[in-house]
């Protein structure tokens, strides 16, 4: 029992880490564009930085479950704590108010959230540090767990996008209600009648491509197009005057469009406010839509 | 924005409907409407144009008086930079103008990046982007000036019968203050529906006042002095007292419900 109450702050972080990193792993470009937000690396540096902190915090998770060198696991998991609280303090400190990419897009907070959320996890990091014994002898098997775990984090996030877990990490399913999507802004009742919803990045290449085919599929048995991205109103502007859509084009805040897609474009049929289809990567053809 | 539907009211208002559904630039004599349009800031070599004027047409954006040789077309159907001779721009007595015969060929091409199109001409680096977004106290004439998309939101608009009954009955004399950003996407869909709930009450004691915020409003004054953290911010004022705010999108409902709502709890 006392052994078991030892273990809890360590394995309770370790959880987290694991958790934290997961949801990082499944769409990596999203946490090295938040890490680019904070403005304190430039270039390539992001996307470096977000495939080195995941598999290192899948590492430090399972050490920290499995017991793997608990102390040394506990020691490099404050320290990565500390750096996150750094980076979060400095983004605040310069104005950048938008939520860590701590849980991956899944789940957005304040920094001051994430401040007050890591100064705990801190003290489970301290915790498991003063209670967890060193073990003197070999311990093969969960050595072998971390490299596997170790292994598995850095082949995730290269695979993420191969991975059809869409309807798992996004909220936009097959059978899901439009209510249910954050999509308020949109200007028409996309509760009632037949819609193909197109979710644009507007400053992709082959944004005109994607445009145009959509302009060819609206109103037609697809339904009424209608396309979302995420951003402000006046990034719309030269977007619709480059690619000329016959259908209305919606800003929405990103962080509320991001809850629906890992990579843009996605394109999804609304019948009566309900999602009947959703394709991924290009808009479908008009013998995909019934 | 519905950007064809956008041309054709903008051609149909200037009594031309000609400046519609064509991709190319005209390839055969005839005159090709354009319509002005004050979406566009034009900038060369760095300094804003004040003095330049543009003009959306089936085959692109015309800007004239741009310290150019000649006027300019912008074709967004092959992204070019053309030219269009001086006397082949026809100006009317209303502002509009059209284009006889047709452009030259190419003198360049344009970039489009980060929202903004870039092309070089007669040596000199000139650069396109959507005009700034509003500052200070507005109309609503204003805001649709800069954002046609609002005019049509308004338009189309259902609010809810119940709300605006309870606006049309609402007795006591109130301002409707409406912190807004012209750039932010939220306020670009709820302020409409705001508008058209006002407008449908037909309540005189109702008075909308406008006041848009930068990007940046959380260091703009007015912003701190409101103690405005999120736009759209709707505070309700009565004999020059705060009765009550509206932060952001209602969590749930209708924004003619939330400020009924809010109304009817701070009712005398």
């Amino acid at each position: 029992m006392q052994s078991l109450l030892r273990s809890l702050p360590r394995v309770a972080l370790g959880l987290i880490f694991i958790a934290a990193g997961l949801l990082k792993a499944v769409d990596p470009a999203e946490f090295a564009r938040q890490i680019e937000t904070y403005g304190i690396v430039a270039g390539r540096a992001p996307v470096f930085l977000a495939y080195l902190i995941i598999p290192l915090e899948l590492a430090l998770g399972s050490a920290l479950v499995i017991g793997y060198r608990p102390r040394l696991a506990a020691i490099l998991t404050a320290g990565l704590l500390l750096v996150f609280m750094g980076a979060t303090a400095y983004a605040w400190s310069q104005g950048k108010t938008e939520g860590c990419g701590c849980f991956g897009s899944i789940a957005s907070r304040t920094p001051g959230q994430v401040l007050m959320e890591d100064t705990g996890f801190l003290a489970l990091a301290c915790l498991a540090m003063l209670l967890s014994r060193s073990s003197s002898r070999p311990r093969w098997r969960p050595a072998t767990v971390f490299c596997f775990v170790l292994a598995a984090g850095i082949a995730l996030p290269a695979g993420a996008y191969a991975l059809p877990i869409d309807s798992l990490v996004t909220q936009l399913k097959v059978g899901g209600l439009s209510s249910d999507l954050p999509l308020q802004e949109a200007p028409m009742d996309l509760s009632k009648g037949s819609y193909l919803v197109a979710l644009l990045d507007v400053n992709a290449s082959n944004a005109r491509e994607t445009v145009k085919r959509l302009n060819q599929l609206n109103g037609g048995r697809a339904g009424v197009v209608v396309a979302f991205f995420g951003g402000e109103v006046d990034e719309k502007t030269i977007f619709c005057f480059n690619t000329s859509p016959s259908f209305e084009v919606v800003a929405v805040p990103r962080a509320d469009l991001k809850r629906l897609y890992r990579k843009l474009p996605r394109f999804f049929q609304l019948k009566d406010g309900r999602v009947s289809r959703i394709w991924d990567g290009a808009p479908p053809t008009p013998e995909e839509v019934s | 924005m519905k950007f064809l539907t956008f041309m054709a009211m903008v051609a149909l208002l200037n009594g031309s409907a000609s400046a519609l559904s064509s991709e190319a630039p005209p390839s055969s004599p005839g005159l090709v409407a354009f319509a002005p349009t004050s979406t566009y800031k034009v900038e060369v070599d760095g300094a804003e144009i004040r003095t330049a004027e543009t003009f959306l047409g089936d085959p692109g954006l015309l800007l004239l008086g741009c310290s150019l040789r000649f006027p300019v077309l912008v074709c967004p159907t092959d992204q070019t930079i053309r030219y269009i001779p001086q006397e082949n721009v026809i100006r009317d007595s209303q502002g509009n103008v059209s284009m006889k015969g047709t452009p030259t060929d190419p003198i360049s091409n344009y970039q489009t990046v980060s929202g903004q199109i870039t092309f070089q001409a007669e040596g000199r680096k000139v650069k396109l982007s959507p005009k700034s977004p509003l500052v200070g106290t507005q109309t609503l004439e204003k805001i649709i000036a800069h954002n046609p998309d609002y005019e049509s939101r308004i338009k189309n608009y259902t609010p809810n019968e119940g709300a605006v009954t309870f606006l049309s009955q609402y007795t006591r004399k109130t301002q409707i203050q409406v912190y807004f950003g012209s750039w932010c996407s939220v306020c670009e869909a709820w302020v409409p529906r705001l508008v058209k709930s006002v407008q449908s009450a037909k309540n005189p004691a109702l008075e909308m006042q406008f006041e848009a915020l930068p990007k940046n409003f959380l260091s703009d004054t007015t912003a701190k002095v409101k103690g405005i953290t999120g736009v759209p911010t709707i505070i309700l004022v009565q004999d020059e007292k705060e009765i009550g705010r509206l932060n952001g999108r209602p969590e749930d409902g209708t924004m003619e419900e939330a400020l009924a709502k809010l109304l009817q709890t701070a009712a005398p």
